[in-house]
C-alpha cells in the first residue's frame, strides 16, 4: 500500500491515544488503588462490590444490635442471679425456724425479714436500663409489678331480686361495702337468710358458686375465708356508713355496730357481694416476647418477663410473692407445717428463676456465636472486596513500567518517522 | 521531414505540461493537510505521429484527482454506524455518572443505610436516636431518587436539544450538497473539471452520513442525489436541498420530532425512519434508554414505597393515636363512585382510645373489593362506629378522605387486609404518586419522628412492624417477587455497565474498520510530500530539458534564417 503524511500521521496519532489510555486507566487505577472506578470498567465485578458493601454493613448493624443486645440480657441476667440469690437466703431463713427448738419472736424477726426480701424482689423485678423496663413484656416504658390497693369495692348482685332493683333494696347512699387485702381468689358472699346485722346468715364460695361453705353470721366486719380453700388467704368484707365511719374493732366478734336500724336495713336473701382477685403484686407488662434479628430473617426472642418470673399460678409455676407472703403467715402464725410446705416450695420458685437464668444465659451465648459470625462474615467479606475492587500495586507497577517503555519507543519512533523529508537531501 | 515550426510546437507544449505538472504537485502540496482532498495527477498522453513519422510531442493532459470510488462509498456507510456509537458512548458515560455507586452519594449507600437504621429501630424501637436516624436516612434516600429522577431527565433534555442540533446540522450540510451540485454541473458543462468541489461534496457526504443515513447516487450530469431514512425521503435533489424540521408540535411535550419538508409544506414525519447515524441514536437513547431507566427507576421507588406503606400503615409509633388524619390521596370526581382499585377483599380494622390511652374499642370493617367505592367504604364505617360524637369519616371536596374522632377520644389503626390503608395514603411511610419523582416520606413522620411505625397498638416495645420492614431488604419483593430491591437495582446498574463495555467493544472493532477503510482510502487518494517534491524535480529537469530544445529549435531556426 502507498504510504502517504496522513496515513503517516494517522497512524502515529492512534499509537499515541492507544498508548495514552492505557497509561490514563494505570494511572486512575494507581491512583484510587481500586481496579474498579466506573461501573463500566468490570458491570459484574461492580454489582458484586455493591452486594458486598451491602453484606459489610448490614452485618456490622446487626453486630452493633447484638451487642446492645447481650449487654441487656446480661443485665437481666445480673438481676436474675439477685433473684435467685434472694430466694435463696428467703430458704435459709425459713429453714432457720423450721424446727422446735425456735421461739414465736425469732419467727416474727424472720417474718419481717422476709418483707425486706420481698421488697428487694419487687425492685429487682422492677429493674430499668436507662429508661427501659428490663421485665416488662414489650410495654417497656411500663413499670412491670405494682402494689395493687388493698381496697375494692364490692360488686352487689342479687339473685332474687331484679337488678335494677337491688340499688334501691340496699340503700347505697346509706352504706359502702368494701373488700380489704389481697387475693387471687375470686370470692363471692352470699346472703341465706334474710335479716340485719347479726341476724342474717351468709356462705362463702371460692370457686365461681360450685360449692359453698357452711353458714354464718352476717357481721359489719366479716373475714372471708372459704374453709375447704386457702387457709392464708385474708379478705375481710368491711360494711362502713357512707362517709367512711365504721367499727373500730377489727374481730369478727360483735364488732360495734353503727345503726342501720333507722333505716330497716335488712339484707334480703340472694344478696351476693363479689370480690375480683386482686392479688398483692399486679403485673401491667404483656407477655408478648421481643424478637431480635441475629442473622437475615433469623430471629431470637430476648424477653423475660415479670410474670414469667414471678406471678406463675398452679400447675404453671409459682407465685413467688404469694409464697412469701403465705410463709409470713405461717411463720407469724407459728404453722410448723405450713412453713415446711412454703420451704419445699421456695426450692420450685428458686428452680423456676435458675431456668430463665439458663434460658438467658443460652440466649447470650446464642447471640455471642450469632456475632463472631457476623465478624468473620464481615471479615470474608472485606477480604471479598479488597479481592474484586484494590489494586494489586506490584503487578500495576509492573505493568505502568511497560506500559511507559512502549509510549516512550512509540513516540520516540514516531517522531523519526515524521521528521525526515526528501527536502532534506536535496542539493 | 517535420518543420522547424512543429518542432518549436512540441517544445511550447511539452514547457507547458511539465508547468502544468509542477502547479499541480504544488496544488498537491498546498493541499497536504487539506481534510478530504484527492491528489491530482496530470495525464499526459504522447501526440500522435507526424505525417513523416517521428513523434508529435505530448499532448495537454487535464489533473484528475485519483479517487476510490468503492471504498468512499464504504466508508460513508461506515461512518454512520461510528457516529451513532459516537453518540452512543458520550451519553452513556453521562448516565453512568448518574449511576455512579463507587463514591458514598450512590442510592445503593443511601439504601443501605436506609435498611440499617431500619434494622436499627427494629432492635431499639423506643429510641428517640433511632428514629430520627431513620428520619434522615430516608430523607436522603427518597431525595436521592428524586434527584437521580432529574438527572435522568437533564440527559433526556439534553438529548432533545442534540436532536434540534443535528437537525440544523444536516439542513447546513444539505444546502451546501446542494450549492456543490450546482457548481459542478456548470464548471462540467463547459468542460471545466470540478475535482476539488467533488473532494469537498464527498467530504461533506461523510459529515452528513455521521449525522443520518444516506442514500446517494450521482445522475449522468454529475449531479448528486441524496435521500435518507428507510423510505428514502429526498434530501438534495440537483441544485435543490430540502430541509429537515425539529417540530414540537404534536407527540410528547417538549420533545421534538423530525418532518420532512416537501413541496407546498407537505409534511412528513420522519422520527421512526431512521436507521443509523448520530440523530437516530440521539433520539433512541432520548425515548429509549434513558425512558427504560427512568421507567426502571420509577417502578424500584413505587415498589420500595408499596411493600413499606403495607407494613407501616396497620402499626403504631410511640406517640399517642391520632384525632385527625387525611388520606395523602385524592379521588377525581370520577373514581369516587367507581369501586376503589388496588383493594382486597377482607376485613379493615381501627380502635379507639380513651383519652388515657386505653382501648375504648375496636371497628372492623368488611370490604369488597371491586364493589365497595369510596362512599359505601366510609357510609359503612360510620354506620359500624355509630357514635359520630366520638368518630367519623368523611370525603374531602379535594376526594380524599378523612377520618376525625372527638369527644376525648383518638384512634389507632390496626390489622388491615384490605390495604384501604396503602390505597388512600393513610399512615404511609412513603407517599408518591409518579414514582422517582415525587417520593417524599410523609409529613407526618418527619414533623415527629414518634410517629414511625414500629410495632402495634402503641405499645413502646413491641417491634414486630420495625422487623418486618428491616427483613424487607433481603426477601425477593420485585419483579413478581423473584428479586430483592438490591437485586433489582444492581440489574440497572449492570445494565449500564454492560451496555457501555458492550458499547465500547463495538465503537472499538467499528472504529479500528472505519480507519482501515480510510487508510485504503488515503493511501490512493491522499498526498506523500516526498513524491511530489520527487515529481517535483522531475518536473524542473523536464522544463529544464524543454526548455533546452526550445533553444535548440530556436538556434536551429536562427541558422536557416542567417542562411
Amino acid at each position: 500500500m502507498r504510504v502517504t503524511d496522513i496515513t503517516k500521521r494517522d497512524q502515529v496519532v492512534e499509537h499515541i491515544q492507544r498508548n495514552g489510555k492505557q497509561l490514563q486507566r494505570l494511572q486512575g487505577e494507581l491512583a484510587t488503588g481500586k481496579k474498579i472506578n466506573k461501573t463500566s470498567d468490570d458491570p459484574i465485578g461492580a454489582t458484586i462490590i455493591q452486594d458486598t458493601v451491602t453484606t459489610i454493613s448490614r452485618n456490622q448493624q446487626i453486630a452493633q444490635n447484638t451487642d446492645s443486645n447481650i449487654a441487656w440480657l446480661e443485665l437481666i441476667e445480673i438481676e436474675l442471679n439477685h433473684v435467685a440469690d434472694l430466694l435463696e437466703n428467703a430458704k435459709v431463713l425459713a429453714l432457720s425456724q423450721a424446727g422446735d427448738a425456735t421461739t414465736t419472736e425469732s419467727r416474727a424477726i424472720v417474718a419481717q425479714e422476709l418483707r425486706s426480701i420481698r421488697t428487694a424482689l419487687f425492685d429487682a423485678a422492677n429493674a430499668r436500663s436507662g429508661k427501659l423496663y428490663l421485665f416488662s413484656g414489650t410495654e417497656t416504658f411500663t413499670q412491670p409489678l405494682r402494689f395493687n390497693d388493698p381496697i375494692q369495692e364490692a360488686k352487689i348482685e342479687s339473685t332474687s331480686v331484679p337488678q335494677r332493683d337491688v340499688a334501691e333494696r340496699i340503700d347505697l347512699d346509706l352504706f359502702k361495702a368494701q373488700f380489704e387485702e389481697h387475693s387471687s381468689n375470686e370470692y363471692r358472699i352470699r346472703i341465706t337468710r334474710t335479716g340485719t346485722f347479726g341476724r342474717a346468715l351468709y356462705q362463702v364460695s371460692d370457686d365461681l358458686g360450685e360449692t359453698w361453705s357452711k353458714e354464718q353470721i352476717l357481721l359489719p366486719v366479716i373475714k372471708v375465708v372459704n374453709p375447704d380453700g386457702k387457709p392464708d388467704d385474708q379478705v375481710i368484707l368491711r360494711f362502713t356508713s357512707k362517709d367512711g365511719v365504721h367499727s373500730e374493732v377489727a374481730s369478727d366478734q360483735n364488732a360495734g355496730f353503727f345503726d342501720f336500724a333507722d333505716s330497716g336495713k335488712i339484707f334480703q336473701e340472694g344478696l351476693e357481694f363479689s370480690y375480683l382477685p386482686n392479688p398483692q403484686i399486679a403485673y401491667d407488662g404483656n407477655s408478648q416476647k421481643k424478637e431480635v434479628l441475629i442473622a437475615n430473617n433469623t430471629t431470637v426472642p430476648i424477653s423475660i418477663t415479670a410474670e414469667n418470673l414471678f406471678l406463675k399460678n398452679g400447675e404453671e409455676g409459682i407465685n413467688v410473692f404469694g409464697l412469701l407472703s403465705s410463709l409470713g403467715h405461717a411463720l407469724e402464725s407459728d404453722n410448723g407445717k405450713g412453713i415446711a410446705d412454703r420451704i419445699a416450695q421456695l426450692d420450685v420458685a428458686r428452680n423456676q428463676v435458675l431456668k430463665q437464668v439458663a434460658t438467658v444465659g443460652n440466649t447470650i451465648r446464642e447471640l455471642e456465636k450469632a456475632k463472631s459470625k457476623l465478624d468473620d462474615q464481615v471479615y470474608t467479606k472485606q477480604k471479598r472486596l479488597s479481592e474484586v475492587q484494590d489494586v494489586d500495586l506490584a503487578e500495576s507497577m509492573v505493568e505502568l513500567n511497560s506500559a511507559e517503555l512502549n509510549n516512550k519507543s512509540s513516540l520516540d519512533a514516531g517522531g523519526r518517522l515524521l521528521q525526515p523529508t526528501l527536502l532534506q537531501f536535496l542539493r | 521531414m517535420p518543420s522547424l515550426n512543429s518542432s518549436l510546437n512540441i517544445g511550447a507544449r511539452s514547457l507547458f505540461n511539465q508547468q502544468s505538472g509542477i502547479a499541480t504537485a504544488g496544488h498537491n502540496i498546498a493541499n497536504l493537510n487539506t481534510e478530504g482532498f484527492s491528489r491530482q495527477e496530470v495525464h499526459a498522453k504522447s501526440e500522435l505521429a507526424q505525417p513523416d513519422g517521428t513523434g508529435g510531442g505530448v499532448r495537454r493532459g487535464m489533473p484528475q484527482r485519483i479517487f476510490d470510488r468503492f471504498t468512499s462509498r464504504k466508508i460513508v456507510q461506515e461512518e454512520s454506524n461510528s457516529a451513532a456509537l459516537g453518540a452512543r458512548e458520550k451519553f452513556l458515560a453521562k448516565l453512568e455518572i448518574i449511576f455512579n455507586e463507587s463514591d458514598d452519594a450512590g442510592l445503593r449507600r443511601s439504601l443501605n443505610e436506609f435498611w440499617d437504621s431500619w434494622s436499627l429501630l427494629a432492635n431499639e424501637p423506643e429510641s428517640d436516636a433511632a428514629r430520627e436516624k431513620l428520619k434522615n436516612q430516608s430523607e436522603a434516600l427518597s431525595s436521592r431518587f428524586r434527584s437521580m429522577h432529574m438527572e435522568l431527565r437533564g440527559i433526556r433534555s439534553e438529548a432533545n436539544s442534540r436532536v434540534a442540533g443535528v437537525v440544523s446540522e444536516i439542513n447546513n450540510i444539505v444546502d451546501q450538497i446542494a450549492d456543490l451540485n450546482r457548481q459542478i454541473s456548470s464548471y462540467e458543462l463547459v468542460d471545466r473539471t470540478a475535482n476539488d468541489a467533488r473532494d469537498r461534496r464527498q467530504l461533506l457526504l461523510e459529515k452528513l452520513s455521521q449525522k443520518v443515513d444516506v442514500s446517494w447516487l450521482e445522475d449522468s450530469r454529475g449531479q448528486m442525489k441524496v435521500s435518507v431514512g428507510s423510505t428514502g425521503w429526498s434530501l438534495v435533489e440537483g441544485r435543490k436541498g430540502r430541509e429537515l424540521r425539529a417540530s414540537l408540535v404534536g407527540g410528547e411535550t417538549g420533545m421534538y420530532h423530525i418532518q420532512g419538508i416537501g413541496e407546498h409544506e407537505y409534511k412528513v414525519d420522519l422520527s421512526n425512519e431512521f436507521r443509523s447515524g448520530e440523530l437516530k441514536e440521539v433520539l433512541d437513547i432520548r425515548d429509549k434508554t434513558i425512558v427504560s431507566y427512568m421507567q426502571q427507576l420509577d417502578d424500584l421507588a413505587f415498589g420500595l414505597a408499596h411493600k413499606l406503606n403495607k407494613i407501616h400503615a396497620s402499626g403504631t409509633g410511640l406517640s399517642s393515636g391520632m384525632e385527625r388524619i387525611k388520606s395523602s390521596y385524592g379521588l377525581n370526581q370520577d373514581a369516587q363512585l367507581e369501586p376503589l382499585p388496588f383493594i382486597k377483599d377482607g376485613i379493615f380494622q381501627f380502635h379507639l382510645l380513651d383519652d388515657d390511652e386505653e382501648f375504648y374499642a375496636t371497628y372492623e370493617i368488611e370490604i369488597q373489593a371491586g364493589k365497595d367505592n369510596i362512599y359505601d367504604i366510609v357510609n359503612r364505617i360510620n354506620e359500624t362506629v355509630n357514635d359520630p360524637l366520638y368518630f367519623q369519616a368523611s370525603i374531602e371536596e379535594d376526594g380524599s378522605a378523612v377520618f376525625l374522632s372527638g369527644g376525648g377520644k383518638q384512634f389507632i389503626f390496626g390489622d388491615d387486609q384490605t390495604d384501604f390503608n396503602v390505597v388512600m395514603g393513610f399512615n404511609n411511610f412513603f407517599e408518591t404518586l409518579n414514582g422517582a419523582e415525587d417520593i417524599r416520606v410523609n409529613n407526618r413522620l418527619l414533623e415527629d419522628p414518634k410517629n414511625i411505625s414500629s410495632g402495634k397498638d402503641l405499645v413502646p416495645g413491641d417491634n414486630q412492624i420495625a422487623l418486618e420492614i428491616a427483613k424487607l431488604q433481603t426477601r425477593p419483593t420485585m419483579n413478581d417477587e423473584t428479586q430483592t430491591f438490591d437485586e433489582f437495582y444492581n440489574g440497572i446498574l449492570a445494565d449500564v455497565g454492560l451496555r457501555i463495555q458492550r458499547n465500547q467493544v463495538e465503537k472499538e472493532h467499528q472504529d479500528t474498520m472505519l480507519a482501515q477503510f480510510k487508510d485504503i482510502r488515503d493511501s490512493v487518494s491522499s498526498v506523500n510530500m516526498d513524491e511530489e517534491v520527487a515529481n517535483l524535480v522531475q518536473y524542473q529537469k523536464a522544463y529544464e530539458a524543454s526548455a533546452k530544445f526550445v533553444s535548440t529549435v530556436d538556434g536551429m531556426m536562427e541558422t536557416v534564417i542567417q542562411m
